[in-house]
């Protein structure tokens, strides 16, 4: 049979957004861990900081049914269930890419957060399997997938998001560098990839001082041009 | 055996672990369901699997000669042994297919033949699927975790492997596509009730998964589209997408799902089509009272399989028969699709048969009546409980440079008792079927 | 033989720009026994390619695509064509034409219709018998009925156009056993494309022009047949975009 080489415009679209959405699943079950863990203390409202960063109306009146929306509110744009349900969706479509194999961790996960959900399980703690299960997905991609574009595509995605989320969070900056530097090399290969106007904007704004001591919308024009990067 | 048996509820959770789903509309709403996995097998002796086998042939064969004939000279038509108006006022009839050679000359690359057994052990034929049958990626999975699951079940019995489905899919295609590009599968996308099944079979072949809008035709060429317009040429197309949704620009003009001109691509020769368009003419509810006289007609053997006994009221004789017995047979609309417009004599009030009969007076061509066959029932397990219910199998018959038969097949069952409809939209389950050695 | 000049040309405009646009047309006459083609030229633009061929039918079609965006496509197809008295040799398989298709179905109103129109010993004569019975009962009116009008609803609304006569007179004869098909194509003079309809009389196919009740002898310049329209249409396209197009056609066909 004939290799083919060419890789359609919404394959790679879809490739981009599983990484994406597999990347911010597996940083935000970090984050609301964190967070969870400041409200041990019984700081109220110290979660409100959380959906800030995010951008997003507090939708949640309470401590409770913050911790709760953020894990399994379907509605919810940015809580973790959505963000599984996104990643599955892209991952279905990229079966024969990714292996059965590598899409069985987003099915596990997908199936595990929805048994919490089901039981209404408050504990985080819980969900440590979908943090086990993403890192099995990437290492799986690792064993399995060998077609370099490929790897990229779902690099470029996860990378994005991965600069997007770390700024959101005030991140140290060489933390932004480092994935920044990174993404760059992964698309080396893929000419035409990068809007090249954005891709010179950041280069200039993601600068040590910029970044530490930022002009007023500094933050908001940063994670623009991050998400409009990516021609895809 | 009883491991394997006892492990139903491990196999399950594997096939939901690798998405094996498949999809159903319910009041406009799409839903993926798991596909309930029944673990005791049906088991075919090796026996009965050399007649099935030598009888699946046989019947594919005929089939395939049948389409070229229709499609070319008729020669069945004017030897009379099958009327012209069966053919011509069939749906599945395609002109725009007349005069087309497809590579090979071969139509049924895939024939999913649908079978059951009666109580005497002995086989019939339900239906023939030639167009895009589908069920296979099912027992192909199953097989592959069961003997993970209960190795040592596989230890003790000599059962064909059957994971070897998609190398006969992968040689057919590359036999189909004669070098001339890459092959693909083209799915009508995600809510198609089969996409698992489509993705997998890409997986497991090698075929690149194209997605409607991904083809294009050049010069009477087709092309795989990549970013940034880079496109690569499509030796063969193993579509799963229907007949009538294939060219918008040849038939359903509304169709998203289709590649523009694709039929002339076809047409030259470019393109192998699998399953070829037009094979719907061979698989009609009133063709298939045909399908052994075609296997007498161009094969010159008798039959191995049978049909189920079927009367046409289009034949006088037949017309007799049906309206004396209409109260023990069954009724089939040939211009409906899977179980619908079945009806069965023995269910119906006095005032109803006559309805009927009124229906089957000033319409003849739209009806074929079959004896009601006793089904031999098989066992599955309803919670821990070994239960009988109505079961069916689909054999597929891969046709590329030889004719072969896959050592497996899809058994579905109803978990309905009272049920004769084994279709998964219902509620159904599957088993493996095991082909012994 | 009779010569002919033809000019037929088709504008569309689409008022917001399409993209992927693929179409195929059946916009240049046929080669057969009764009629030759000077000389055929086809002008059309834009396309990234145009490729002619035949369709199932045996019918030259003319066929390609336009990936980029465009907001106007235009053709014109032209030349001479000689025509001989109106008589097709029979081909391979007529009985295809014998059997309904969608847009030739029976209705019980028609049936009732025919019955004392069926007289006449040839299967010609009762076509004629049916056409002019056609003609009698229907109301040309343009715009009464689209493109994809069955022959009974025409016939119950009793009024259509050329296509829906031609649908009509198709579905008795079949349920007269007589083979008959769908043709479209030009006739003499300024207009629009035109629809007729071919019958066998057992040696030949026939034209007959219901819409003006008449056996055609010349002038009548064909481009394609099928079982009805639906097989056969002059111009078919698919394309990307949300767009309402508008359409101009002209058709001048002259005797030299």
């Amino acid at each position: 049979m004939m290799m083919c080489y060419a890789i359609s415009a919404t394959k790679a679209n879809r490739l981009y957004w599983l990484g994406r959405y597999t990347e911010r699943v597996y940083i935000s079950l970090h984050l609301l861990r964190r967070y969870y863990d400041k409200m041990i203390d019984g700081h109220p409202g110290e979660y409100e900081e959380y959906y800030r960063k995010l951008d997003t109306n507090n939708p949640y009146p309470d401590e409770d049914s913050f911790r709760m929306g953020y894990m399994y509110d379907e509605k919810n744009p940015c809580s973790l269930l959505s963000g599984l349900i996104a990643a599955n969706d892209n991952a279905i479509v990229l079966r024969e890419e990714i292996m059965s194999e590598t899409l069985s961790y987003i099915q596990l996960s997908l199936c595990h957060i929805r048994e919490s959900a089901e039981k209404g399980d408050p504990n985080i703690t819980d969900l440590q399997p979908v943090t086990d299960y993403l890192l099995a997905f990437w290492g799986s991609i690792d064993e399995r997938v060998f077609d370099e574009r490929i790897r990229n595509f779902l690099k470029i995605g996860k990378l994005v998001e991965n600069i997007d989320m770390h700024i959101r969070f005030d991140y140290p900056f060489y933390r932004i560098q480092e994935a920044y530097d990174c993404l760059k090399n992964c698309a080396e290969e893929e000419d035409g990839i990068f809007d090249q106007m954005i891709l010179k904007h950041l280069d200039e704004l993601l600068d040590d001082d910029l970044y530490n001591d930022p002009e007023p919308d500094y933050k908001a024009k940063v994670l623009k041009y991050i998400n409009h990067l990516v021609l895809l | 055996m009883d491991a394997l048996i006892e492990s139903r509820d491990t196999v399950n959770k594997w096939m939901e672990r690798f998405g094996v789903r498949f999809g159903v509309y319910k009041n406009g709403v799409f839903n993926e369901q798991l596909f309930p996995f029944d673990s005791i097998p049906r088991v075919i002796t090796k026996e009965d699997w050399k007649d099935l086998e030598r009888g699946l042939k046989q019947r594919v064969d005929a089939l395939n000669l049948f389409l070229y004939d229709i499609y070319h000279e008729k020669n069945i038509i004017k030897d009379g042994v099958v009327p012209a108006e069966f053919v011509y006022s069939s749906k599945g009839y395609l002109p725009e297919c007349e005069g087309i050679t497809p590579v090979h000359g071969i139509y049924s690359h895939i024939s999913g033949i649908d079978l059951v057994q009666a109580k005497d052990g002995s086989w019939f034929i339900l239906e023939d699927n030639l167009r895009i049958p589908s069920g296979a990626s099912y027992p192909m999975i199953a097989r592959t975790i069961t003997r993970k699951v209960s190795p040592q079940t596989f230890q003790a019995h000599a059962v064909a492997d059957n994971r070897n489905y998609s190398e006969l899919l992968k040689e057919m295609m590359d036999y189909m596509n004669d070098g001339r590009g890459i092959s693909v599968i083209l799915t009508p996308g995600r809510y198609n009730s089969a996409f698992f099944e489509h993705s997998y079979l890409a997986e497991k072949t090698g075929a690149t998964l194209a997605f409607p809008g991904d083809l294009i035709v050049e010069n009477d060429s087709v092309y795989y589209m990549g970013l940034y317009k880079e496109k690569q040429r499509v030796g063969s197309i193993y579509r799963r997408v229907s007949d009538e949704y294939l060219d918008p620009l040849a038939f359903e003009p509304t169709s998203l799902l289709g590649v523009p001109n694709l039929m002339q691509a076809y047409r030259k020769g470019n393109v192998a089509i699998i399953n070829a368009p037009g094979n719907g003419v061979a698989d009609d509810k009133g063709i298939y009272y045909f399908v052994p006289k075609m296997v007498e007609y161009y094969l010159h053997e008798t039959p191995i399989l049978h049909n189920a006994p079927t009367y046409l009221p289009y034949y006088k004789e037949d017309y007799t028969y049906i309206l004396d017995n209409i109260a023990k047979l069954v009724i089939k609309d040939v211009s409906e699709a899977g179980g619908y417009g079945v009806v069965f004599g023995r269910d119906l009030t006095p005032e109803k048969l006559d309805e009927l009969k009124q229906l089957i007076v000033s319409e003849p061509r739209r009806w074929i009546a079959q004896e009601v066959i006793d089904f031999r029932d098989l066992e599955i397990l309803e919670g821990n409980e070994r239960v009988e219910r109505k079961a069916d199998l689909r054999a597929f018959v891969i046709a590329g440079k030889e004719t072969k038969v896959w050592k497996s097949g899809l058994t579905r069952f109803s978990r309905n008792p009272n049920s004769f409809v084994v279709n998964s939209s219902q509620g159904g389950g599957f088993k493996d079927t095991w082909v012994m050695e | 033989m009779k010569k002919y000049l033809y000019n037929y040309q088709t504008i569309i405009r689409f008022d917001s720009p399409v993209v992927r646009h693929f179409f195929r047309l059946r916009c240049m006459p046929c080669v057969n026994a009764c009629q030759q083609a000077g000389k055929r030229e086809l002008f059309l633009h834009p396309s990234d390619y145009l490729t002619y061929g035949a369709d199932a039918w045996g019918n030259p079609i003319q066929y390609g695509s336009r990936m980029e965006a465009h907001d106007a496509f235009v053709f014109v197809s032209s030349g001479e064509a000689r025509l001989a008295p109106y008589r097709i040799p029979a081909g391979a398989a007529e009985d295809v034409f014998k059997v309904p298709s969608a847009l030739t179905m029976l209705s019980p109103s028609m049936e009732l219709f025919m019955t004392d129109a069926a007289n006449g010993c040839t299967p010609l004569e009762r076509a004629l018998n049916l056409s002019r019975k056609v003609y009698e009962y229907m109301r040309y009116t343009p715009g009464s009925t689209q493109a994809d009008t069955t022959a009974m609803q025409a016939f119950s609304g009793r009024q259509g156009v050329c296509q829906d006569y031609a649908h009509i007179l198709i579905a008795l004869c079949r349920a007269q056993g007589i083979a008959a098909r769908y043709v479209n194509g030009f006739m003499q003079g300024v207009g629009l494309t035109h629809a007729w309809v071919e019958v066998f009389d057992g040696e030949a196919w026939r034209g007959v022009d219901p819409t003006n009740n008449q056996l055609i002898e010349y002038g009548y310049i064909k481009l394609a047949h099928g079982r009805d329209a639906s097989d056969c249409p002059v111009n078919r396209g698919v394309f990307t975009g949300v767009a309402a197009q508008q359409v101009e056609i002209r058709v001048i066909v002259e005797e030299i």
